[in-house]
């Protein structure tokens, strides 16, 4: 037993050599860089195609490079239109979400009844199983003109109000769908803050609101920050609920993506709203951290004593 | 709620808090249970006693994280059960010092400050004054995470006492320091106290940090008050076995009462000291206490000790640790039914070492035998 092992062992050290240790945990980001590898790859595909103009005869793109696609999308006025909803609606859903995900995760987190506890995690993670489209499916059923609502409003003698198909019920879907993923970013934020900072804020003569915006807030976050980067991307980029809870009345840049793609077959066009859409998305996150600070993702650990 | 009354102790007006039979229960055991006490202005009391005595729970509820089962609480005479922790004049420092890790040092000292409304203009004034005071001028703008362990202790006392509360309680602050660093701490933070006149009330289960830091001890066992006395009281004079136990390396031996305040321990007679209450009717079986450092030792053949010992027997050395300042012998005494006695022994000769198997004399003089009875 001890031979083969000895065996195995010098194996090892001719085939992987010691000098080769140093590039041992880099061998594990491989798999991540392949992923990020064929990322880029498809982007500089997208790329080349957002700057070749679609023949409308042949359905071909063009051999020579323009900018025309690009040139069209600024004169666009709807492109602007659905630009400015994404980004109002996804910067919305952010603050809504987060507003929501902090107190439910607080409770979850600080909560001494176990039974609370795991009410609260299983109704998070319930929606999960669910998944987005069929999720908003639900809401059409619930919200609908005839929707499960409106039956109850009609009984009071009240309605029927107009509840889908709106960019209300599109934000109001995205909240709902984003909430888990706020929620768990910002639970171990949580966790991480010693309960007795909390209590000594309490001593040293701060009501419990005071002690939540001067102690709580700023301690957990690392995990709003997150939160705040995850939704905010994820929104502005969603696709399922604006065409099924806008009904194609609002929609996201996605859509735009897609209906570029699949409605006119103009892959130059689809391509050049996708690589806005990017360099937007990039942009904005790019701000967002750079305002609240690379740092405090918690990656230095400095709230650790 | 018998014990509200009860008469008490100190005078009621001086008291800057008083404990009035205050009681606390969880799931139906109590955790602290019939606890009264007063604390003068200005004065040091330690809480000391065993894991799970109740001890922080007595002391949250003090700060009004938790609200009494029964009893009442008074702050300066007012009754505090209503007042929530932020209104009480209060400063905490906590067994794991909660600093506020996104501030510095000085923020940290701040804090109450603000929060207590202080006008701006005054606060970094008075923080440069309390950092001083706990020697820490000119490490103001450091990061928590930039101190030393020491030196976030500092932080955090200055935090609690920058405002001058009426009341500082002390839930095992020192506990997590190194020894050397731990005994430094406890000397400075009595100076800080005598120099700033604040009233504290410290919770720890080290008998040594108890009797170095306060004007009085509070012997806790399993939600009760065992004693309420100075340290050297505590010390010389045990209100009862488990008192008598906790504080100092102490023997216990039974004997039986005798006539004329005197006891038989293991078929000898002998006398005894005064215990906490008179000695009981001849044939009651007692508890004898008998400390360590009380016990003397020296080889057999040896000459006579120079304190007249009244009891001197033979033994035999089974154990020996040395302890740098002093030496901790175990003994075996076949005169005392092969009883093993617990001896510290402080003087040079120890250092010239008796193995194990040595045999001694052993004695001890009469009134340092205590006696309680069962
Ligand atoms: N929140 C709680 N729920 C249930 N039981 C509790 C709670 N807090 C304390 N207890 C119990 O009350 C008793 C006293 O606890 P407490 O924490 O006051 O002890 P302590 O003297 O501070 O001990 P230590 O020196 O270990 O800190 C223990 O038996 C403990 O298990
Ligand atoms: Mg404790």
């Amino acid at each position: 037993m001890i031979r083969v092992l000895d065996f195995l062992e010098s194996l090892r050290a001719t085939l992987w050599p010691r000098a080769a240790r140093r590039f041992e945990a880099a061998a594990f980001l491989l798999p991540a860089l392949l992923l990020v590898g064929v990322l880029v790859l498809g982007l500089a595909w997208m790329a080349d195609a957002s700057l070749r103009l679609l023949d409308t005869e042949t359905f071909e793109l063009s051999e020579h490079w323009t900018l025309a696609n690009y040139r069209d999308l600024l004169e666009n006025d709807t492109a602007w239109i659905v630009l400015g909803r994404s980004v109002l609606g996804a910067a919305v859903v952010t603050a809504v979400t987060l507003a929501l995900a902090f107190p439910y995760a607080w409770v979850m987190v600080r909560t001494g009844s176990a039974w609370l506890r795991k009410l609260l995690l299983v109704s998070l993670f319930l929606p999960f199983f669910i998944g987005q489209v069929v999720r908003a499916y639900g809401w059409l059923i619930v919200l609908g003109k005839e929707g499960l609502v409106n039956q109850l409003l009609g009984a009071l003698g009240m309605g029927p109000f107009k509840m889908i198909y709106t960019y209300g019920s599109v934000l109001f879907g995205l909240v709902q769908y984003m909430l888990p993923f706020a929620v768990l970013l910002i639970a171990p934020a949580v966790t991480a803050i010693d309960e007795e900072v909390e209590l000594a804020s309490e001593t040293l003569g701060a009501p419990w609101w005071r002690t939540f915006l001067e102690v709580t807030l700023p301690l957990a976050r690392p995990g709003l920050v997150a939160a705040a980067m995850v939704v905010f991307t994820l929104a502005l980029t969603d696709y399922a609920m604006p065409v099924i809870l806008g009904g194609g009345t609002n929609d996201f840049v996605a859509n735009m993506v897609y209906d570029a793609f699949f409605r006119t077959s103009d892959s130059g066009m689809g391509s050049a709203v996708a690589i806005a859409l990017v360099a937007a998305a990039t942009l904005l996150a790019g701000v967002l951290l750079t305002w609240l600070g690379a740092g405090t993702l918690g990656f230095r650990g400095e709230a650790k004593r | 709620m018998k014990a509200a009354d009860a008469p008490l102790p100190v005078d009621a007006a001086a008291a800057m808090v008083e404990v009035r039979g205050v009681g606390k229960s969880f799931g139906g055991v109590p955790a602290v249970d019939q606890v009264s006490f007063t604390v003068a202005k200005g004065r040091f009391l330690t809480i000391l006693g065993p894991s799970g005595s109740g001890k922080t729970t007595l002391l949250r509820m003090i700060a009004g994280f938790i609200e009494p089962g029964e009893g009442e609480l008074f702050i300066h005479g007012r009754p505090v059960s209503a007042v929530p922790p932020h209104r009480r004049s209060i400063g905490m420092v906590f067994q794991r010092l909660a600093l506020f890790p996104h501030l510095t040092a000085a923020q940290n000292v701040a804090y109450p400050l603000r929060m207590r409304g202080f006008a701006a203009g005054e606060i970094p004034g008075r923080v440069e004054a309390m950092l001083k005071v706990v020697q820490l001028g000119g490490l103001g703008a450091r990061r928590i995470h930039e101190l030393s362990g020491g030196q976030q202790q500092r932080v955090a006392i200055a935090r609690a006492l920058v405002y001058q509360p009426d009341l500082v309680l002390l839930d095992e602050p020192l506990a997590a320091l190194d020894r050397k660093l731990r005994e430094e701490m406890q000397l400075e933070f009595r100076r800080i106290q005598q120099e700033l006149g604040v009233t504290t009330i410290n919770v720890t289960h080290d008998q040594r940090e108890a009797l170095v830091m306060s004007d009085e001890v509070l012997v806790m066992d399993r939600g009760r008050v065992q004693q309420l006395a100075s340290p050297d009281a505590a010390y010389r004079a045990p209100a009862n076995v488990f008192v008598a136990g906790f504080i100092g390396v102490t023997n216990f031996l039974e004997a039986v009462a005798l006539e004329g305040g005197r006891v038989r321990l293991a078929g000898r007679e002998c006398g005894c000291g005064a215990g906490p209450a008179p000695l009981p009717a001849a044939g009651t079986v007692l508890d004898c206490a008998l400390r360590a450092e009380h016990v003397r030792i020296a080889p057999a053949g040896t000459a006579a000790d120079e304190a007249p010992l009244d009891v001197q027997l033979a033994g035999v050395v089974r154990q020996v640790a040395f302890e740098g300042d002093r030496t901790l012998y175990e003994v075996g005494v076949a005169d005392l039914g092969n009883a093993v006695l617990r001896v510290i022994d402080r003087s040079p000769e120890a250092h010239l070492g008796l193995r194990p198997g040595a045999v001694v004399r052993i004695g001890w003089r009469a009134r340092d035998l205590i006696p309680f009875p069962r």
